[in-house]
């Protein structure tokens, strides 16, 4: 088996031999971050936890192949987005919103917005996420997690880079695009034929 | 309505605000949760593990069966090696000997 420095050398090396006692280890010291990757990208009709048992296992599954390129976490974290990825894209992204889609606490919550500058309430906070989910539904789910990444949990290219394994130029190009694509989802909204009738 | 980025923004603005902060530092995994993947991960195992021999078995059964044949062959061959001469041969064989006889 290939061996690799670093703090989970003894611990990789004893769940390869199939030890529950490691495993258990891993799941424990690993799971806090896994549940925030499938927290952030999960399909809306997946439960969180069936979404952390799949990455988990895909990363049993896969742990022959580690060679310790990258860290230990950096590898986990990969399979996990990349799982994350592949049950949204069997979920069929939604079409276009449209305001007639909206709950009205989300439509009054983006007129509120776009009408006048004051801070947003505790309640529009959260009728803004929730619009900003519904908004992400429509875009590609590689586009849906940069947007997530950058514009909702402040990663940088950096980590965005080792969370995925994709190059920092190709982080920045694909970010650019899911932000112009997030615009267009929005302003196809807005300009939407029916009308906010509950104005 | 004000310039769309800005509406954008100040959308993903409120959004983060409403972040859970308990998501972003949870605990460890839920009861039975660690147990459920263990056992899992032993179940795909041993599924995994009949796969192999079944694929073993048919690559020896395949092994097997291919022997059989060129065994047979070969008897075959030894037993009647004039069955290795074909028709062709025989006629050009007759046209030989036909050009020979008055010679």
């Amino acid at each position: 088996m290939p061996q690799f420095p670093g703090a989970w050398a003894e611990i990789v090396a004893r769940v390869r031999e199939n030890d529950d006692e490691a495993a258990e280890a891993l799941i424990q010291q690993l799971y806090p971050m896994v549940l925030r990757i499938a927290r952030a990208h999960r399909p809306s009709r997946m439960a969180e936890e069936d979404l952390c048992q799949e990455i988990f296992l895909g990363v049993f599954k896969s742990l022959g192949q580690f060679r310790g390129a990258v860290p230990f976490e950096h590898w986990v974290s990969r399979i996990a987005v990349n799982t994350c990825i592949d049950h949204l894209r069997r979920q069929r992204s939604r079409p276009e919103l449209r305001w007639a889609d909206l709950p009205e606490v989300e439509a009054q919550t983006l007129q509120s917005l776009a009408a006048d500058t004051a801070e947003p309430s505790a309640e529009q906070n959260v009728a803004a996420r929730d619009l900003v989910a519904r908004l992400l539904e429509t875009l590609d789910p590689k586009d849906r997690a940069l947007i997530q990444w950058f514009e909702l949990e402040d990663r940088t290219v950096a980590e965005v880079s080792a969370l995925t394994g994709w190059n920092p130029t190709l982080v920045k190009v694909r970010a650019f695009r899911a932000r112009r694509r997030l615009r267009r989802a929005l302003d196809s909204l807005l300009q939407s034929p029916t009308p906010p009738a509950r104005a | 309505m004000k310039p769309f980025p800005h509406l954008l923004r100040r959308l993903l603005t409120a959004a983060r605000a409403a972040a859970d902060p308990a998501a972003a530092h949870p605990f460890g995994p839920p009861p039975g949760f660690t147990a459920g993947i263990l056992q899992r991960r032993r179940h795909d195992t041993a599924q995994a593990e009949p796969s192999f021999l079944v694929l073993l078995r048919n690559l020896s059964l395949g092994a097997a069966a291919a022997a059989v044949c060129v065994a047979l062959g070969l008897g075959l061959l030894l037993r009647s090696p004039d069955a290795l001469v074909g028709e062709d041969d025989v006629t050009l064989q007759s046209q030989l000997e036909s050009w020979v006889t008055p010679l």
